[in-house]
């Protein structure tokens, strides 16, 4: 369902003109991926003479999200000031008397998020994809040079001495429990998983948890921004270098591993020029972990379609869809068992 | 014995009102979700056409790499009942053989390709020489 524009443009005019202490208007409301429990919506402020491109974005009910919206945005502010390209956060709240919800607001970066349009671009410029993929590893060096006892503990799935690999596989275990039925073939891909885990990282970071083509931004000169942080954590950084090169992510570009735009090579390079350490093994292993994750994940949307929880029939389709992740899934074992 | 159109008459049927009626006529989230009622329109037509021999495959695969017989008239019973097993088989704490993660691998792989076969034709083309080291 749609949301009351003209009602949110009229509380945005009330909270900046408060906030900021001067007359402040909201104006050229858009909403971004309508229906979505979580709210986007691009506007201009209109300050005096000056115009600000902002991102009004509004948190789902509570008791659906992780973290609150504090936790998010000190992530963002934490990866902004390690280097990485992000949203800049001008204003959070909590009180949900504005928006029904929590929401924050934060610059508005150019560049496009389809998949579909980010592979056009890079169609029509040879060089884009790969300086795109080598922008990712710069990215993601700054990101997990964050120290995961920096982050808001709320950011903190398990403790920061636990082993990532290891707490990381009892969710899915539980995911497995919960299919409607057997997955032989994904609690595969979970005995491996289990048998071959890598040396947890030194020291945990900020992890964001689902960089992937559909959560960035590239615009003509390059990557623009890393979007939707609502999954970040600490854990091991590898787990972002894997999930970013699931198959799934590529679109139908199969041969370039980084969301269909650009080889392994360009951002492994980039990620370690930037002193970033990289460990081949923990990245097959996180790769393998995130086709399972996917796997899991889109088993579970058939299920809340056929439960009633979420009936949407993109969900039903979902289901006809873990065989895809099930047989790259056993590609890879064939090469890793 | 039904009146035609036969199910997959009446799949095809419905496919092409999608795909030439209904498509071009709307746009945004109603138009992704129609893609996604005609591409399940034409997993079905796929389904329908392969009748039950994945099945009755993946049962024998399934059934020599467990060593039990499985030949009864439920065919998706016997499927549940030996998933559940192999299943059980590769999450029990002791380290299963090699071999039969060998085994176990290639059986399966088998099934997800019947089963992209029906969903995602063309799916398994991908040589997948990168992935892993």
């Amino acid at each position: 369902m749609a949301r009351d524009l003209p009602a949110i443009a009229a509380s945005l005019d009330r909270y900046l003109t408060e906030r900021w202490n001067r007359p402040v208007r909201a104006v050229d409301l858009v909403e971004t991926s309508v229906g979505a429990r979580r709210g986007n919506i691009l506007f201009d402020a209109v300050d005096g003479e000056r115009r600000h491109e902002l991102v009004l974005t509004i948190y789902p009910p509570a008791g659906t999200v992780i973290f609150g919206v504090e936790a998010e945005t000190e992530a963002l502010r934490l990866a902004e000031a390690a280097g990485a390209p992000v949203a800049h956060v001008f204003e959070v709240c909590t009180d949900g008397g504005w928006f029904g919800e929590p929401f924050f607001i934060s610059s508005r970066i150019p560049g496009d998020s389809l998949p579909r349009n980010i592979l056009r671009r890079v169609a029509q410029d040879p060089t884009l994809g790969a300086r795109v993929g080598s922008q990712l590893g710069t990215a993601f060096a700054a990101i997990h040079a964050v120290d995961g006892a920096d982050a808001p503990a709320d950011l903190r799935r398990w403790p920061l001495d636990a082993s990532p690999s290891a707490a990381s596989l009892d969710l899915l275990e539980e995911q497995l429990d919960e299919m409607l039925q057997p997955a032989p073939g994904l609690a595969l891909g979970l005995r491996w998983l289990r048998d071959n885990q890598p040396d947890p990282p030194g020291r945990q970071r900020l992890v964001h948890g689902d960089v992937r083509n559909g959560n960035i931004l590239v615009d003509g000169t390059g990557l623009t921004a890393i979007l939707d942080w609502e999954g970040c954590h600490t854990g091991d950084p590898h787990e972002d270098l894997g999930w970013l090169c699931v198959r799934t992510w590529r679109f139908g570009g199969d041969a370039l591993e980084v969301g269909g735009f650009s080889a392994r090579e360009p951002m492994i390079e980039a990620y370690q020029a930037a002193g970033a350490h990289f460990d081949p093994h923990a990245y097959d292993w996180w790769k393998v972990f995130g086709t399972l994750r996917w796997g899991l994940g889109l088993a579970k949307q058939a299920r809340q379609h056929l439960d009633g929880t979420y009936r949407y029939i993109a969900m039903a389709g979902s289901g006809r869809r873990v065989c895809e992740l099930e047989y790259d899934l056993l590609r890879m074992l064939s090469k890793l068992l | 014995m039904q009146d035609r159109p036969t199910a997959a008459e009446v799949l095809v049927t419905i496919g092409e009102y999608l795909d030439e009626e209904v498509l071009p006529a709307v746009e945004g989230a109603l138009r992704y979700k129609t893609l996604v009622a005609a591409n399940l329109i034409k997993v079905l037509e796929r389904e329908l056409a392969a009748g039950d021999g994945p099945q009755r495959r993946e049962r024998e695969r399934l059934a020599a790499l467990l060593g039990v017989a499985a030949d009864g008239e439920d065919l998706t019973g016997d499927l549940l009942r030996l998933n559940a097993e192999l299943q059980a088989r590769l999450r029990a704490p002791e380290l299963p053989s090699r071999e039969f993660l060998l085994a176990a691998r290639a059986a399966l792989e088998a099934s997800a390709l019947d089963n992209l076969a029906v969903n995602k034709p063309g799916y398994d083309r991908y040589d997948q020489a990168i992935e892993v080291d």
